[in-house]
């Protein structure tokens, strides 16, 4: 079923629309929620929690594209679950993903302002926009998928220690990036 | 701002970003049914008919009485001069691919010297190229099976008991993902009455088909390695030259030194004077190296880095305290080059494209000597430079 097919049924409130999210982006969203989490039963329940934000946020929302919708609701529910049980239970790629970004940042006081977090997002698209196909695709794959360095190397045929140079000066352009931007970091 | 932050604004980005890059979570499934086993062995079969269908066409002569005839060209260009028109391959880049065939066999004509080629009438094309594929090596071979205007779509068909098509750029592309066993992928679809077939044997590795039939069909999504000539950055992991060597220094006062030439580091311990260590450097590091050295066109650079020479006499100067110099030195391909230039150049990276490739290249090698296992081992520096 096409994506807007499906978003019209969550605005006609039919509760297929779940049955059919849950069809065609299931798998995507455990995969996003299952890196973050290192779980299957911790990614079932963030995909199933995603499922009911979808409901509750469509309408008003008309995502387009559904795909990337889900996705961002689920990597935000993994990420609040992680940092729920972190001080416990470290786990997944987002220590190392922490650390590889903790280059970019040396004010490590977080603002916690909804404002800055917009325009933060919003440099970050612009940046990652003027990257190369193939690079942005391997930096989104990591800092926003956070897939394992392994894998990206496997999914773009390369080695692992090209995709970590790779992933390296990316971030060095990103710090410079942010500073340029104005940002405190 | 935190690390934090910035991994939950990377959940803000553009949604578009997001779809691009999404992995493609079907090759997760470990277990297929038994039917499908049976559909995949069924394609498999069919394929194989398939792809030794130009074979046969060529054994039974087709229309064509004689023999064809084949010839073996080293480059795209010559074969697609040879042929008088471009392909959808023409494109292709074999320049980071360890093997390579380029084959095309027309139908014959007799000529003075017996039977010759009758590039009028190409039968078939076949580029067989390698690609790494993590540590072992994709076959990928790229046919065209020409003048097939009277088949239509099932005859490229065959793969329909797994449900793979899919639209690239307008064109219905059929293909099998056979991942167990084999590992064995195979594409195919019509372009302008010509049949393409895009067979991939990754010798039991897991493979990315999609790579392959983007380099053909969709070059904005195309893996860049593969296009370096379209100004995308290159991974030059397999075409790395035999001679490559670089010689690195950065001197405040005494040098910092990576040299692969002799296969030694300096570092500078400032108030206790120098230490050295030899090292042998990967395969993967020079590939790294290269690699930068390609994207920011190091050797391209033809004049010093410095305010001296970027600044406008009459404009803003840059100046830095202290100051440190460098001097790289690379051969590749029989050629060397010394490239030199200081922090000043920092001031100029927005408006000079050389100094900020210079700047960028300085950064990369810096962070690959204070990696270097040898250096990590030299005693600690002592003082600093005010």
């Amino acid at each position: 079923m096409e994506d807007k097919q499906i978003v019209d049924l969550y605005w006609a409130r039919s509760e297929t629309a779940i049955a059919e999210t849950e069809k065609k982006y299931g798998r995507y969203c455990h995969y996003i929620a299952y890196q973050i989490l290192a779980s299957d039963e911790d990614a079932e329940e963030v995909v199933n929690d995603t499922y009911l934000k979808a409901w509750n946020t469509i309408p008003p929302q008309r995502p387009d594209p559904l795909k990337s919708y889900v996705g961002m609701i689920s990597r935000r529910l993994a990420l609040d679950a992680y940092e729920a049980q972190h001080t416990q239970k470290r786990g997944g790629e987002v220590p190392l993903v922490l650390d590889e970004l903790a280059e970019c940042i040396s004010d490590p006081d977080s603002s916690g302002d909804m404002a800055e977090s917009v325009a933060l997002s919003d440099a970050l698209s612009r940046f990652i926009w003027a990257l190369p196909p193939r690079t942005r695709n391997i930096f989104v794959r990591r800092y926003f998928y956070m897939s394992p360095v392994a894998e990206i190397a496997r999914d773009f045929s390369m080695k692992e220690s090209n995709v970590t140079m790779h992933l390296h000066r990316t971030r060095k352009k990103l710090e410079q990036f942010l500073r340029k931007e104005g940002f405190d970091i | 701002m935190t690390t934090t932050d910035l991994i939950r604004a990377m959940g803000g980005i553009d949604p578009r970003l997001i779809a691009e890059a999404a992995p493609d979570v079907r090759r997760k499934k470990p277990v297929r049914k038994a039917w499908i086993k049976w559909a995949s062995l069924a394609a498999a079969c069919l394929a194989l008919v398939i792809g030794a269908f130009p074979i046969m066409d060529l054994i039974l002569g087709g229309s064509h009485s004689d023999a064809p005839v084949s010839h073996n060209y080293n480059s795209l260009e010559e074969v697609h001069n040879a042929l008088g028109f471009d392909t959808l391959y023409s494109k292709l880049d074999l320049g980071q691919t360890n093997t390579r065939k380029i084959s095309l066999s027309c139908a014959s004509i007799n000529g003075d010297n017996g039977l010759q080629a009758n590039l009028e009438k190409p039968l078939q094309l076949q580029i067989r190229a390698t690609y790494p594929n993590g540590e072992a090596t994709d076959r990928v071979d790229y046919y065209i099976i020409f003048n097939r205007d009277s088949v239509d779509d099932s005859y490229v068909g065959g793969y329909e008991e797994q449900g793979l098509t899919k639209e690239i750029n307008g064109i219905t592309v059929h293909y099998s993902l056979i991942q167990d066993g084999s590992m064995h992928g195979q594409a195919k679809f019509l372009h302008e009455g010509n049949l393409y077939v895009i067979d991939v044997n990754s010798g039991g590795n897991e493979y990315n088909l999609d790579t392959y039939m983007n380099m053909v069909l969709d070059h904005d999504n195309a893996d860049n390695d593969a296009f370096p000539n379209n100004g995308g950055e290159t991974d030059q992991s397999s075409a790395i030259p035999q001679d490559f060597a670089i010689r690195f220094s950065s001197r405040y006062v005494a040098e910092e030194i990576y040299d692969t030439y002799t296969g030694m580091i300096q570092k500078d311990l400032i108030a206790n004077g120098t230490a050295m260590a030899t090292f042998v450097p990967s395969q993967e590091t020079l590939e790294a190296i290269y690699g930068a050295v390609m994207e920011y066109q190091i050797c391209s650079i033809d004049r010093k880095l410095t305010n001296d020479v970027l600044a406008d006499k009459d404009g803003p100067q840059f100046n830095m305290s202290p100051n440190c110099s460098y001097e790289i030195t690379i051969t590749a391909d029989g050629r060397t080059y010394t490239i030199r230039g200081d922090d000043t150049a920092q001031g100029f990276t927005a408006t000079d494209q050389d100094a900020r490739y210079f700047v960028s290249f300085i950064g990369f090698m810096k962070s690959v000597l204070y990696e270097t296992p040898e250096y990590k081992k030299l005693p600690d520096a002592v003082g600093s430079y005010e």
